[in-house]
């Protein structure tokens, strides 16, 4: 699910349609593509070289999101998973963000179904103590991870 | 015997008499504190001591001025004066601030730190522009559409050419794009803020040098992704 971290990004993909005579020729929005895949490697390089301070990758998930919004491009869930949403700095377990695993509260437990004994995991941004909650249920998947699958 | 010559010793350190300074000013301190009878007063019948060769008032004037009570004041401290946060996620401009999240600190960030992120985004330009076949077609006007599109987070620009003559020979990896500024880490490991007006910068990539003209870029990164360029007329600085 996470990008390899460690290695500090590999090479950015482009994307590129082939024409019937074999002509690489660009697709619609692929500059807005690439400029995100840039930013967010570009945010876990900064993370790696400049670790106390996560302000800088705060600039980069900003101008992630924007221009997501402008060029009406959405990020993936992997993507989006990862970018605290108060103050958008790159979120990696044990970096930026601390990870405990609660049980799910008490006013999100459905009354009608008892010994729904759910487990949330809880990541708490180190920067602007923002939450993410992510209910953990081991049957389930994204809709759009189940259809990678079945391709 | 030694242990108890040392103890006499500290103790006769500890107990001297103080310097004569000293003794002046406590002196001084306990003439202005007069004789306070009551605790719950102390701090008034010091402001008035302290009031009395200052002010032509009388004791008791200065004394009902200090028990007027002010309704609207606010008996809580600042931290309960705060409003709460009530939205979990989204943070308020004021914290965004104290978060540092507009600014960046202006030393701290090594110039030989950022090295791998300008690599990184050398990689990016030449994958965007793909120079080779685009530098030299005859119809150059999707090249300059993709460099007024691209992202400039890590690039290594100059200034070459500005208003503002301190400005000129600025060199140093892009860290931060605003809508009028490049904040820029140069060599010496120190953050300079550029505004784009009136300024010319150059940065390169392989073997071609590119010029981007500052007034012409006075627009917010991710605005630039979406935005149309139109041929301006220039003044030369």
């Amino acid at each position: 699910m996470y990008f390899a971290a460690t290695n500090g990004g590999g090479a950015p993909y482009f994307i590129s349609k082939m024409n019937m005579s074999g002509k690489k020729t660009n697709t619609s929005g692929s500059d807005g593509f690439q400029r995100l895949n840039f930013l967010y490697q570009a945010s876990i390089v900064a993370l790696n070289a400049v670790p106390h301070c996560p302000q800088i990758t705060s600039v980069f998930g900003k101008n992630m999101i924007s221009i997501g919004k402008k060029l009406q491009l959405k990020l993936d869930h992997s993507v989006k998973r990862t970018i605290c949403k108060g103050c958008k700095v790159l979120l990696i377990p044990g970096k930026s963000v601390e990870v405990k695993i609660k049980p799910i509260p008490a006013s999100r437990k459905r009354k009608s179904r008892r010994g729904n004994q759910r487990k949330i995991q809880e990541w708490k941004c180190m920067l602007c103590s923002c939450v993410k909650q992510f209910v953990l249920n081991p049957g389930y998947s994204l809709w759009a991870e189940q259809n990678m699958d079945s391709t | 015997m030694a242990k108890k010559a040392s103890r006499k010793e500290l103790e006769s350190i500890f107990y001297e008499p103080l310097p004569v300074d000293a003794r002046i000013t406590l002196e001084q301190q306990s003439h202005i504190l007069g004789s306070t009878t009551k605790n719950l007063n102390k701090d008034e019948n010091f402001l008035i001591e302290y009031m009395k060769p200052k002010t032509v008032a009388d004791t008791e004037d200065l004394t009902a001025q200090f028990k007027k009570n002010f309704p609207l004041k606010n008996n809580k401290t600042l931290k309960d004066n705060k409003s709460k946060r009530t939205k979990k996620k989204l943070l308020t401009s004021i914290e965004k601030r104290k978060l540092g999240l507009h600014k960046l600190p202006k030393t701290g960030i090594k110039y030989a730190s950022l090295a791998p992120l300008h690599q990184l985004w050398v990689e990016y330009m030449e994958n965007n522009l793909n120079l080779e076949i685009s530098a030299s077609g005859a119809n150059k006007d999707g090249l300059y559409q993709k460099i007024a599109k691209a992202d400039y987070h890590g690039c290594l620009l100059m200034v070459t050419r500005s208003k503002c003559p301190s400005y000129i020979g600025a060199k140093g990896i892009v860290v931060q794009e605003t809508k009028n500024t490049f904040q820029i880490i140069c060599e010496e490991d120190k953050l300079k803020i550029i505004p784009k007006r009136d300024s010319v910068f150059t940065f390169n990539i392989s073997r071609w040098t590119f010029t981007l003209f500052g007034n012409h870029m006075n627009i917010r990164p991710s605005e630039r992704a979406s935005r149309k360029f139109k041929s301006r007329p220039t003044i030369d600085l």
